[in-house]
Parts: C-alpha cells; structure tokens; sequence
C-alpha cells in the first residue's frame, strides 16, 4: 500500500512537474536561435551631454556558404545627423508630428579585428559603413569586432533620444537603434539598404552581454533580463542585462520610473515602467500587455523569452511611444478621456514579438510580414478582449480604426517595399490594408485553420529570416481552400474588394455583382416572400451571379455577416423589395433626435 | 401642504392637451431635421447593412455608413453639418419650452388662458432659462476642469455634477411656478425666490424631484426592455413616440408638483401671516 502511494506520489509529482516545464518559460527558453550576431556592450549613459558613450564586441559567424571580403555595419542614428540624409528627406523632417530639433549622430572612434584598424579603409555612405576585411571570412568563420563609440541623442524624435515629463524635463532616455550594428548578408549579397524614413529594421539573430552605467538615481529599464548591477569607482550605478534569440537591444532610463509587475499564465513576467502621472493607465496596460502576451502565445506560438518590458513614454516624449524591440515595447498613454488608445497601442507593439521579433523578415523590404501581420493580431486581439477605443460612451471597436485608415488610401498593393509607399498611403495599405486582408482571409476560411496556419509559418521559421513565399507556401499548404485571390489580389493587387446586388423588382430573379477587381468567396442570404431563407456561396470568380427562385424575393443581402472586412462599400451590399427600411430609419433618427433634443431642451 | 400638491399635481396631470403642443414641437423638429438626410437615405444609407447599429450610440455604425459610401469625404460632410445643426436644436427646442410652459401653467392654475400665459411668461422665461444654461455650463465646465486635475476622482466629480445639475433643474421648475403663482417676471427675482422656497421646504422639493426622476428612470427602462422586442417596425416608431410623449408629461407632472407646491406654500404663509396680523394690529392699537 505504502509502495503504491509512493507510486502514486511520484506520478502525481511528474505530471505537475511535466506540466509546469510545459508551460513555463524553461521550455521557452529550449527555442534556440542560431546565433549569427552577438554583442557584449559596455555603455555608460551621460544625461548632461545626451550621449551614451560604448564599447562593444561583436561576434559575426558566417552562416552563409559564401566566402566574405567585406562587412557592413549600420550607423543609425547617422539618419538624424543632418538635412541630407535619406531618413530626413524621405520624412520631410518630421516623424508622427515631430519635427527634428537637436541633432543626433554616432562616431565610431576605433574599429579594430584582432588588432587591424578597420576604420581608416572603411567608406561611409548615409547610414551605412563597409569595412573591407584584411582577411576573407570563412563559411562557419566567426568574425570578432572591436567598437568603440559615442551616441549623440536627439530631442526624442523617430522613436529615440530624450525627452521628459514636460518641456523643461530632459531626464527620460529612449535609447534605441544606438549602437553599431551587423547589417544582414543574405541570398548571397549583404543587405545594404540605407535606413529609410518608412522602414524599420532587418537584423540577424544573436545574444546581448549589456553593460550600462548610468547615474544612481537612474532606472534603467533594459531588454533582455536584469542579472546584477555594482558601484563603479565614480558612483555611477553598472547594470547589467542578458538577452538571448534577439535581434536587437534598447533600454530606457528615468528617475521617476515606477513599476508595476505581472505574470502570464504561461510564467513571463510582465514589467510595466511607468510615470506617477499615467498612474491611471497602469490597469489599461496591464490589461492588454499580459492579455495580449497570452493570446497571441495561445493563438500563434509560445512567447520564447522570460520577460517582457513596456516602457510607458512621459508627455514631453510621446515620439517616443509606439515602438518595439525584441523583449521591450513603449507604450502610448492614455489621452484625457480617451480610453482604449494604451491597450491598442501596447498590443500592437506587443505582436511585434512575434512578427517579426521571431521571424525575421526585412521589415523595410516587405514590411507587410512584420507591420501587417502585427496590426491584424493587435486588432484581434482588441476585438476578442472587447477593447474599444473612444470616449464619453462613443467609441467604436479597433478594426474600423484599420477601415477608416484604408479608406484614406486603397490604390496601392499590400506587398511593395516599404519606401515605395508615399504619404498616408504605407499607413493605409501596410497597417490597414493588411489587417483587414489577414482578417479577412481568416473569416473566410476559418478561425481554427487560419491560426493552425499561423502557428505552422511561426514554428517553420522560428529566428530565421522568411520570406513572403515562405509565408505564401505555408498558407497554401495549410488551408485546404483556393486562397489565391488573397495572394493575386489582395496582396499584389490595388484593386478592392465590392460586392453589390441590382435594385429588385418584385420578381423572381436577382443578380449580383463583383464590381471590384478582388475575387474573394462570398456568402449571399436571399430571402423570399414566403419568408424562407436561402444562404448561397458564391466563388466571385465572374464579375456577375444570377439568381432564380420559385417564389418572390424580398431581400438579397451579399456577405450578410460582414466577413469581408476588407470590403469598404457595403452600402450596396444589399437590396429590398421593401420601402419600410427607409422609412424605419427616418423615424428611427427623428426619435433619438427628438430624445435629445428633450432630454437637453428641457432643463429648468 | 405636500399631500395636497402631490394630489393636485396628479389630478391636473389629466389635462394631456397641455402637453400636446411640446410635444408637436419635438416631433416637428426631429421630421426636419431627417430632411437633409433624405436624399442619403434614398441613394444609399436604406440599403446598408449597418442600418442597425447606426442607431446605437457606437461610432462604428456611423464609420461604417460613411466608409461604405461612394464619396465618404462628401457623406462626411453632410454628417458634419447635420451633427452641427442638431447640436443647436436643443437651444430652438428651450425657446419653445419657455413659451409652451407658461401657458402649461397658468392655464392649470386658471390664471390665464394657455396661449395668453404663454405669451405673458415668455420673455421672463427665456431670460430665466439663459440664467440656469449659465449656471449649469458652469458646473459643467467646473467638473470637467476638477476632472482633469483629480482624475482618480472623475466618477465622484461626475456623481457632484449630475447632482448639482438636477437641483439646477428643480430650481428652475420651482421659479417658473412662482412667477406664475406670484405673478412675478423679473428673472433675478424668480431664480432668488426659488432658492428661497428650495431651501425652506428642502424634504418636500428634494422629494418631488426624487419622484420625478423616479419617472423618468422607469419610462427610460419600459423604452430599453420594450424596445428589444420589437426590433423594427411600425409598432416601435409607436412605442418611441408614445414614450417620448411620456418624457414631456412627466416635466408637465413636476412643474404641477412645483407649481402647487409653491401654492400651498404661499397659502399657508399667507395664514400664517393673517394669524400673527391682529396681534401686530393689536400691538400697533396698544
């Protein structure tokens, strides 16, 4: 009996034990990347001069077959070092309604590989430096760089720099794309793209030893995990952080960080770093930040890291909000009486993580697989929790944020790189054009077999750099429907989705129409006089559907539950032999005005 | 003296042809206003799917309605100054109360007949009613400012506003009826008396305006239960205009309330005052 209960003991012990390696981040921790670009970083972060002053050693294995002459580095914040560059002709200057006011740059003081100077033969062009190797780089040879530089930080602008809680504060730093970077070799050429105003970023995969000092009144919010800090000779406070399968590193500072922590169901720690004046969107954050990690996990794959940062922006460095690096994310606050603005924002910046913190695509080449995919899941998202965005009781669901967004601008396709768009139109198409395709295409073909699909392009390439026929290929093999009306159409393609129905005449016959160039499946209810209802399915592939009935038909509505998201006139999507509709709504607008007009008119 | 009032307010509230005419108002206005939308409804907006949440008080029915049109810039237009334009009838739709609700009064007083005291009340009563618009946009933009500085407080500030705002209201009620029992215009007079009678016969009028309100929260939640059965139709364009022909007999209801109120009031004053009068009398003889 004692044996049996010792047996019993241990099962019931091994199955928690099982269970809680399943779902704790031990087994997320067992996704490995295959490390290409490594860095240790040494950085001390000044306040008064703005500039954070590093040394780094970088660790590049050439994981292609090809034997490499040359290297290039990324020099970002170069983009903010004058009128000239790229980045500020291509924005104008300005950035979401920030204009550029004191410069930033980066210097490389020493560049150095075993003790060869690199640095003297190295060319600078924009934000791009080559350096020519003294020696070739070997297939599976690990290159090591030794980097010494300085960051000179804007007045926060384009995500980085600082900023403070009003205009006279300069304590907060957002200090990201600040360091020397490996740009990508790949398909047999490096990725050379100077940084454009559009496009964010495409680096490979690697592990971070970062070092950062900084005054002691400092919270330093860090990517990664904080293993330690120490007291440096002069007083300054060292602090230390890990961060493995990454891409990239940023981190934050301010003296008046607080933070509030929680942890997902499936064990990561949520770490909040927030003003006392955002206090009362700490609850917002919170909601969608530990919400949002435990979905998109549910729904696309486990979140491969321990730990995730939101960095909640202070008012007088709102530029600075709205931005994602691999284990961090800032946040937007919540305007006065606008509720719902934090939780989008923060579930958006959040799905980066997954796209394409975990797929590594080239966000400026094909900025659809990263920006895209990650609107559609914070869509989602928002819309499954029930988040809406507005204020004093009006406030619409996220995914007509998305519509009213591609109604700007619908002419272009999804699928162009990102400096190709101009204007509104890379909001437009690559934010809401393609979270209404993504949503649209899942109403289609179904919740279960789209995210099934999903989770398959996610385990695939999982801290691999995919490409949109990667994506393409395991959306075709996983959907057993036609999908290539999404592909040919909607994501190649400027024309619309729209549907309409001919005006009825009391009689038998309707006809349907596909008046936009979009052949997307779609749903048609008829309803006859005799009240039956029939649901017809109808492949949209020619440009007209006729219908016949035994009995009259009273109504014809085409995609009567709006699975065609991306559809943006629905006004025609139905017709009525009936003149009540009309009439109804009149008396219906007359009533709520009548209503208010009482309500308010009759005071006193 | 409150007994009564509450009697007398009942038994008058029969008098529904008093109402009738505020109620024409409303219902006049609101077909007006549907006008401009006319030629959308007839092109396109019948047609849409969204019909539906268009009524609720939810933007996405209004963004649907103009993303799903052939020119959104054109329908957001016309929204726009259709929204503009409805902000405003409220203010038409007070003149129109100011009028009607002296004849309202005086005619269930038997002072006057209703169109001679609608015209006899009406200059008072709008220059009144400008005074409470002043005083309640006040409280208004007080909370909001409160609000922004205290906004861990917002929903007690709200709570203080809707409460200042509905004792407002019955002030405003109580100085209607006292101009008509007292046969006073002077605005300042009336809205300084009313405070006087407020305040001395606080239980009863805080009681009334509880009851008045009472109403108004029970015919709201028979609209919200009755209304989800009968989704569409003819029956509930009925029950809408039967419920918003409710909402102005219940202001008629506690304007009688204040207006008998006040002249019980007034009587038992005036008792009061000839009970003490001999001995003043006899006092002054002595």
């Amino acid at each position: 009996m004692q044996h049996i209960r010792r047996l019993i003991g241990i099962m019931v012990s091994l199955s928690l034990a099982l269970g809680f390696v399943t779902a704790s981040p031990a087994q997320a921790q067992k996704l490995q990347a295959e490390a290409v670009a490594s860095y240790k970083i040494d950085a001390q972060l000044k306040p008064e001069s703005k500039e954070v002053i590093g040394k780094e050693t970088i660790s590049y294995r050439n994981v292609s077959t090809d034997t490499l002459n040359e290297v290039w580095l990324h020099l970002y914040l170069k983009a903010f070092s004058s009128p000239d560059t790229i980045w500020m002709q291509e924005s104008g200057g300005a950035h979401r309604n920030n204009s550029a006011s004191n410069w930033g740059d980066i210097t490389v003081n020493k560049l150095t590989s075993n003790g060869v100077d690199l640095l003297a033969t190295s060319v600078q062009t924009d934000t791009l430096l080559r350096l020519e190797l003294p020696q070739p780089l070997e297939p599976q040879a690990t290159l090591e760089l030794e980097v010494e530089w300085v960051s000179k930080l804007p007045r926060v602008f384009a995500r980085t720099g600082y900023g403070g809680r009003d205009d006279n504060d300069d304590s907060f730093f957002m200090v990201g794309q600040w360091y020397p970077k490996m740009a990508v070799y790949q398909n047999g050429h490096w990725n050379s793209e100077p940084w454009h105003a559009n496009a964010e970023f495409f680096h490979d995969f690697g592990d971070y030893e970062v070092e950062i000092s900084a005054p002691s009144e400092y919270v330093i919010a860090g990517a990664g995990l904080p293993v330690g800090q120490s007291t440096n000779p002069d007083g300054t406070l060292r602090h230390s952080f890990r961060s493995t399968n990454v891409t990239d590193y940023a981190f934050a500072a301010s003296p008046y960080f607080l933070t509030k922590t929680a942890t997902t169901k499936h064990g990561t720690e949520v770490v909040l770093y927030y003003f006392p004046e955002h206090a009362f969107a700490v609850d917002e954050y919170m909601r969608a930040g530990v919400g949002s990690l435990e979905s998109y996990s549910d729904w696309f794959g486990v979140y491969p890291h321990q730990r995730l940062s939101i960095i909640d922006v202070p008012d007088g460095a709102e530029g600075a909000g709205g931005m994602e690096y691999p284990t961090l994310v800032t946040g937007g606050y919540t305007q006065m009486g606008v509720v719902g603005m934090a939780a989008y924002v923060t579930a958006h910046e959040i799905a980066h993580q997954w796209w394409p913190m975990q797929t590594a695509t080239n966000e400026a080449r094909e900025p659809w697989l990263d920006e895209g995919l990650t609107e559609y899941s914070g869509m989602r998202f928002m819309m499954e929790a029930g988040i809406n965005i507005g204020s004093i009781g009006l406030n619409m669901p996220a995914i007509n944020l998305d519509r009213s967004q591609y109604a700007v601008d619908h002419s272009h396709p999804i699928s162009l790189p990102a400096w190709e768009y101009e204007g509104n139109s890379y909001a437009s198409i690559v934010y809401g054009k393609s979270a209404l395709a993504f949503q649209t295409l899942e109403n289609i073909v179904g919740s279960e077999q789209f995210l099934r699909a999903m989770a398959t392009y996610l385990e695939r390439y999982r801290f691999k750099h995919p490409t949109r026929a990667d994506f393409q290929a395991t959306l075709e093999e996983m959907i057993d429907q036609d999908i290539s009306w999404f592909f040919e159409d909607l994501v190649d393609g400027s024309g619309l989705i729209d549907y309409s129905v001919q005006e009825l005449d009391g009689g038998n016959a309707a006809v349907v129409e596909r008046n936009g160039s979009v052949r997307a499946p779609v749903e048609i209810r008829v309803t006859l006089a005799d009240g039956s209802i029939i649901l017809e399915q109808w492949d949209g592939r020619d440009e007209q559907l006729e219908l016949s009935y035994s009995a009259p038909i009273s109504k014809v509505e085409v995609d009567p539950d709006f699975k065609l998201v991306a559809e943006l006139d629905v006004a025609n999507n139905s017709a009525s032999s009936s003149v009540m509709p009309s009439v109804s709504l009149g008396a219906r607008i007359a009533f709520w005005i009548q209503t208010f007009i009482q309500f308010v008119g009759l005071f006193g | 003296m409150w007994n009564r009032a509450l009697l007398l307010g009942l038994r008058n509230s029969k008098y529904v042809k008093f109402v009738l005419p505020l109620y024409l108002a409303s219902l006049l206005i609101g077909l007006i206003q549907i006008w401009p939308l006319a030629w959308l409804l007839d092109r396109e907006l019948s047609k849409s799917p969204f019909l539906d949440n268009l009524i609720l008080s939810d933007l996405s029915g209004f963004a649907n309605f103009a993303l799903g049109s052939d020119n959104p810039a054109l329908m957001g237009t016309v929204f726009s100054i259709w929204a503009l334009i409805s902000i405003c009838l409220p203010l038409v739709f007070g003149v129109i109360y100011n009028f009607l609700s002296g004849g309202m009064l005086s005619a269930s007083n038997g002072m006057h007949s209703f169109w001679a005291g609608c015209w006899r009340y009406f200059w008072s009563f709008n220059a009144l009613g400008v005074m409470l618009v002043l005083a309640a946009l006040i409280i208004i933009g007080l909370a909001t400012s409160l609000t922004m500085m205290l906004p861990t407080f917002s929903a007690l500030i709200l709570v203080v506003a809707l409460v200042l705002l509905q004792l407002l209201n019955l002030v405003g009620e109580y100085a209607r009826a006292i101009a008509v029992i007292r046969q006073r215009l002077n605005p300042f007079v009336l809205f300084g008396a009313a405070l006087a009678f407020c305040a001395r016969h606080l239980p009863g009028v805080l009681v009334f305006g509880a009851f008045g309100l009472l109403l108004n929260i029970a015919l709201a939640a028979f609209y919200w239960y009755s209304s989800q059965a009968l989704s569409q139709g003819i029956l509930l364009i009925i029950l809408q205009q039967l419920c918003l022909f409710a909402w102005i007999w219940i202001k008629f209801l506690r304007l009688l309330w204040a207006l008998f109120y006040v002249q019980n009031g007034e009587v038992s004053r005036n008792r009061h005052v000839e009970a003490i009068q001999p001995e003043a009398s006899l006092g002054s003889v002595i």
